[in-house]
């Protein structure tokens, strides 16, 4: 056990008892067994006297005057009921909870992120798996008390990674939140308290309605963690809440994992396939690992000698934010990183890609990445109406299978068929007003998609921000684009705005139900882009990325927290999801597409479903969190201004009592032992010996007197 | 201390005369004589002097003479100076009685020492006392199956040894009643003089109806109430814890847990029995003694007998 840290207040150790009614029941037939046996007395020992008359009367005498005489001097009978106490306070599983007393309500937040499945407390559980068992002990802690306390304060738990779930709202049923706790899984996403935090303070702060000026009463946090939260800089203690923080971990645990993983295939020979990863190393020691590469489940390639990662580097806050324990001016943390390129193999089909790193750790999430591979493949494109000359040209010299040109009314025709061109390239106005299902590049504000909102036009814009990290947007540079006339838009929250002029959104990205749809607010002969090298780079970005190209050839990129997506047939009713750990869920198609997540472990998740042209299958995978591969736990925590110490692991919780228990049975049993061999113990009448004087006269109980040596 | 109750010792009792009355403790006590506190007549002219004025050679007192006294008694020098009849008047020594009586109940088989060993003793010392000053000595013993046992008229210090061996073959057990023995003991009844009844006198049925017969008879009553040590103060000789206590007479059983409140009762109980005793006795002119066993015989009678007036 170790001491309680500043703040929190100590509170008298109250005991709670596991099996109270088993003690109950023991001390209830025991001891009046054993009281009944003293008075049968079956082993009294014999003597002739001269005659019982005298003793007879005493006993009665006694009997009449003081009916428990018989009880009060046996030492022995004490002691055994001394021993039966014990053993009966043994029964009943005593514990004391040595510090951290409850009260009032407590929020119990268990971190599930990616981190706390390292193993480096005892080699065997995670740090999630002891997590779990101490705040069941902590919700033992909360009850103690039991038959003879007061009503324990209201307890809710909450499981917390990139996202936040309630497992049990507040209640004072132990039961409901040891299962409550039990049910925690672990993810592997990032570890993130935000929503957490909203979370308690919703269920958890009670506002009198009587008093409105009075401060809310707040719960106790209770927060199991290691410490490496994203998101603690942004938060912050309100008035009168309490944050106990039971670290979780050990602070030396070191790591190495693999922070990235990528694949492309060849531009020139889309057969071939190159795969791209990052090492992340948070010891304070270079580190060297053997990387192995296998293709659906097959080893494809070792690298040839083994990979160095350099040391980790400063002590100071590296990403996890919350993290602290650094002097002031210290350097900051940085991990030693290393890029590993595989050199490319052919793979002309889909399948996963998996890279994973020989040398054993603590964390074994990120010891392995993968990477979903989709076959090359050659796009349909359609370009409907009347569109700009020089975006036709760019999109009829992209590689593809085939490019159509097509009129609105071809394509208004076409209906559900228009399904089987991968992009469709249009002119604003040829679009119908009920947008079939499809990818769509629009140079122009279309009419039929809702969330535009237009509602006017702007003129002499330039670029204020781009996202470039967009696929759309890769290698695009838009800094010289001057915008002679575009269409102001108030776009939806849900609309992705890539490109933002000074005040409207130029370039956006639309996803309506089975509609994806790239659009500027402009028409290229309304700007100088056509002149620029950007402008066919981002044509032929769009489209590649409209039509899931550079998906297949780069590894689309997907973290715990995000929702994986599938486009399928239309009439395909279902598909049926293979997640990592093997386990199979069927979703439903809804609009064409089949959703799943938001997913919380790492690893390849296969799609199939069929269709009119047979069995098909797609492949995701999910590699661990970014940043959680830094594992040595935090000693305390800084949440807004306020620095919380840690509680090492224990506290609060409850110590057995029951092995001192019994060992005070056993020393009882030893003293009745010693005391049964030595029963004329019992001190002698008062008055016995003031009769030995050699010729004394003496009173005998006021009798005659008595001539005695 | 003591642990009498957990290891009780086998009854030592004497078995020779000598046993009973060594001669150191013969030497000390042949000076000695036993003293009634009336003068009782007896059928001999012994040592005694008696209340009836007799032909004995120590004169009294004179009286006038009545029709009917013995010519032989009137004092004819008298009747010459004062010509009146005078009768001489002498005291008449007569022997003296002494009944020992021993209670050999099995209730007196017990102690450290034995209470019947006790008694034996005693009765053999007074005995003595009693033959070397020619009193007519008698021996009784009841308590036994048999009823009462008696050793009758003994006188002269050769009987000393006889007497010995009658109380050695005293054989405790049994229960006799005292009352059928006392009222047995008065029947036979031979002169006056003094009787010494010799038990615990913890009698269930109880000693009243029975001291009654014995009482005012001509004798000197002396009760000398014997007691062990372990009778006086249990605790002390190791009664402590849960007992089963057998009454050695009639097998009753009492179970006791010795604690100090009950052996403090037990004692008061004890002493209160003692003290109706005494009352009893006191009303009816008997001397009364509780004597523990463990008191020296020598002791007894030199210091307790002499002081209160049986010996001299």
């Amino acid at each position: 056990m170790t001491a309680l840290p500043p703040g929190v207040p100590a509170t008298a150790l109250a005991i709670t008892w596991m099996t109270p009614f088993t003690g109950i029941v023991a001390a209830s037939v025991l001891v009046p067994l054993l009281v009944a046996l003293y008075f049968l007395k079956l082993r009294r020992r014999p003597a002739g006297v001269p005659s019982t008359l005298l003793w007879k009367r005493s006993v009665e005498d006694v009997r009449a005057n003081t009916p428990f005489q018989r009880l009060r001097p046996s030492l022995l009978l004490l002691l055994q009921l001394g021993l039966l106490a014990f053993v009966a306070f043994a029964l009943m599983q005593p514990r004391m909870d040595l510090g951290l007393g409850s009260g009032g309500r407590t929020v119990i937040m268990v971190d599930a992120s990616c981190s706390m499945g390292a193993k480096d407390l005892d080699g065997a559980r995670t740090r999630l798996d002891v997590a779990k068992e101490q705040a069941k002990a902590r919700v033992e802690a909360i009850f103690a008390g039991g038959l003879f306390s007061a009503a324990p304060g209201e307890t809710m738990v909450i499981a917390f990674s990139d996202a936040a779930k309630v497992m049990q709202p507040f209640t004072r049923s132990s039961g409901d939140l040891m299962r409550a706790i039990d049910r925690i899984e672990p993810t592997d996403g990032a570890s993130r308290i935000g929503d957490a935090l909203a979370l308690a303070r919703a269920f958890s702060t009670v506002v009198n309605p009587d008093a409105p000026g009075a401060a809310p009463e707040s719960a106790t946090l209770e927060l199991w963690s290691d410490g490496r939260i994203a998101d603690l800089d942004a938060e912050g203690l309100r008035p009168g809440e309490r944050l106990v923080y039971h670290v979780t971990g050990r602070a030396d645990a070191t790591n190495l994992g693999i922070e990235g993983i990528a694949a492309e295939r060849s531009a020139t020979d889309p057969g071939l396939i190159q795969v791209f990863v990052t090492l992340r190393n948070d010891g304070p020691d270079a580190v060297e690992t053997d990387l192995e590469l296998f293709v659906d489940g097959q080893r494809r390639a070792v690298t040839p000698k083994p990979v160095r990662v350099a040391a980790a580097t400063g002590t100071g806050d590296g990403g996890a934010a919350g993290a602290t324990g650094t002097a002031e001016g210290a350097q900051p943390y940085l991990p030693g990183t290393e890029r590993v390129t595989f050199p490319p193999f052919v793979q002309p089909r889909a399948g996963v890609l998996r890279v994973q790193a020989v040398r054993a750790d603590a964390l074994d999430a990120d010891n392995r990445a993968e990477v979903a591979v989709s076959a090359p493949k050659r796009l349909k494109i359609a370009v409907v109406g009347p569109v700009d000359q020089f975006t036709r040209f760019v999109v009829q010299s992209l590689p593809s299978e085939r490019t159509q040109q097509l009129s609105a009314e071809d394509f208004a025709k076409l209906g559900d068929r228009s399904d089987e061109f991968d992009v469709v390239v249009a002119a604003p106005g040829a679009l119908p007003k009920a947008i079939p299902p499809g990818r769509y590049l629009v140079m122009g504000v279309p009419p039929g998609i809702d969330g535009l909102n237009p509602y006017g036009t702007k003129e002499s814009l330039s670029v204020r921000s781009q996202r470039g990290e967009h696929p759309v947007l890769r290698a695009v540079n838009l800094d010289d684009l001057r915008v002679a006339k575009a269409v102001a838009m108030a776009p939806a929250s849900d609309v992705e705005a890539i490109v933002e002029g000074p005040d409207v959104p130029l370039v956006v990205v639309a996803r309506r139900g089975p509609v994806t749809a790239v659009l500027t607010a402009f028409e290229p002969l309304d700007t100088n882009w056509p002149w620029q090298r950007a402008f066919p780079t981002f044509i032929a970005n769009a489209v590649e990325w409209l039509g899931g190209i550079d998906q297949a050839a780069v590894g689309e990129e997907h973290r715990p927290g995000d929702t994986l997506s599938v486009r399928v047939a239309a009439g395909t009713k279902e598909a049926t999801v293979t997640m990592p750990g093997g386990a199979r869920e069927t979703i439903p198609a809804r609009e064409g597409s089949v959703t799943f997540g938001p997913v919380t472990r790492a690893g390849a998740y296969a799609f199939a479903w069929s269709d009119e042209r047979g069995e098909q299958r797609r492949d995701f995978a999910v590699v661990p969190a970014l940043g959680e591969g830094r594992i040595g736990a935090a000693s305390e925590l800084s949440v807004g201004t306020q620095t919380v110490a840690g509680t090492a692991l224990g506290a609060g919780t409850l110590s057995d009592l029951w092995p001192w228990a019994l060992a005070a049975a056993l020393v009882l049993l030893v003293v009745e032992w010693w005391a049964y061999h030595r029963r004329h113990w019992i001190r002698a009448a008062p008055g016995a010996r003031a009769v030995r004087p050699i010729g004394a006269r003496e009173p005998l109980g006021g009798g005659a007197p008595i001539i005695r040596p | 201390m003591s642990m009498f109750f957990q290891n009780p010792p086998k009854a030592a009792r004497p078995q020779r005369v000598d046993d009973l009355l060594g001669n150191e403790l013969m030497a000390r006590i042949g000076r000695l004589d036993v003293v009634s506190r009336k003068i009782f007549s007896g059928k001999l002219q012994g040592e005694r002097r008696s209340k009836r004025r007799g032909q004995s050679v120590e004169f009294a007192d004179f009286r006038p003479y009545v029709h009917g006294d013995d010519l032989r008694f009137i004092d004819w020098n008298i009747f010459g100076r004062l010509d009146r009849l005078f009768l001489k008047i002498f005291l008449e020594e007569e022997d003296l009685s002494l009944v020992i009586a021993i209670d050999t109940s099995a209730s007196m088989d017990w102690g450290d020492p034995n209470k019947l060993a006790f008694a034996q003793r005693l009765a053999m010392a007074l005995g003595y006392v009693g033959l070397v000053n020619h009193n007519r000595v008698t021996l009784a013993s009841f308590g036994e199956a048999g009823g009462l046992r008696t050793l009758t008229n003994l006188r002269g210090r050769r009987r000393t040894s006889e007497m010995g061996r009658w109380l050695l073959d005293l054989q405790p057990g049994g229960r006799g009643t005292f009352e059928e023995s006392m009222k047995s003991l008065a029947l036979k009844r031979q002169g006056r003089g003094v009787m010494l009844v010799i038990s615990d006198f913890l009698l269930k049925e109880g000693y009243e109806k029975g001291l009654r017969y014995v009482a005012g008879r001509g004798y000197d009553l002396w009760c000398v109430q014997a007691l062990a040590p372990q009778e006086i103060d249990p605790t002390a000789h190791g009664l402590a814890g849960d007992w089963r206590l057998t009454d050695l007479e009639d097998r009753d059983e009492a179970e006791v847990t010795a604690t100090p409140g009950l052996v403090e009762q037990y004692r008061a109980n004890l002493g209160a029995w003692c003290s109706n005793l005494r009352d009893f006795c006191v009303r009816r002119s008997i001397m009364h003694l509780v004597v523990d066993t463990s008191t020296d015989v020598d002791v007894l009678m030199l210091e307790y007998l002499r002081r209160r007036g049986l010996l001299r």
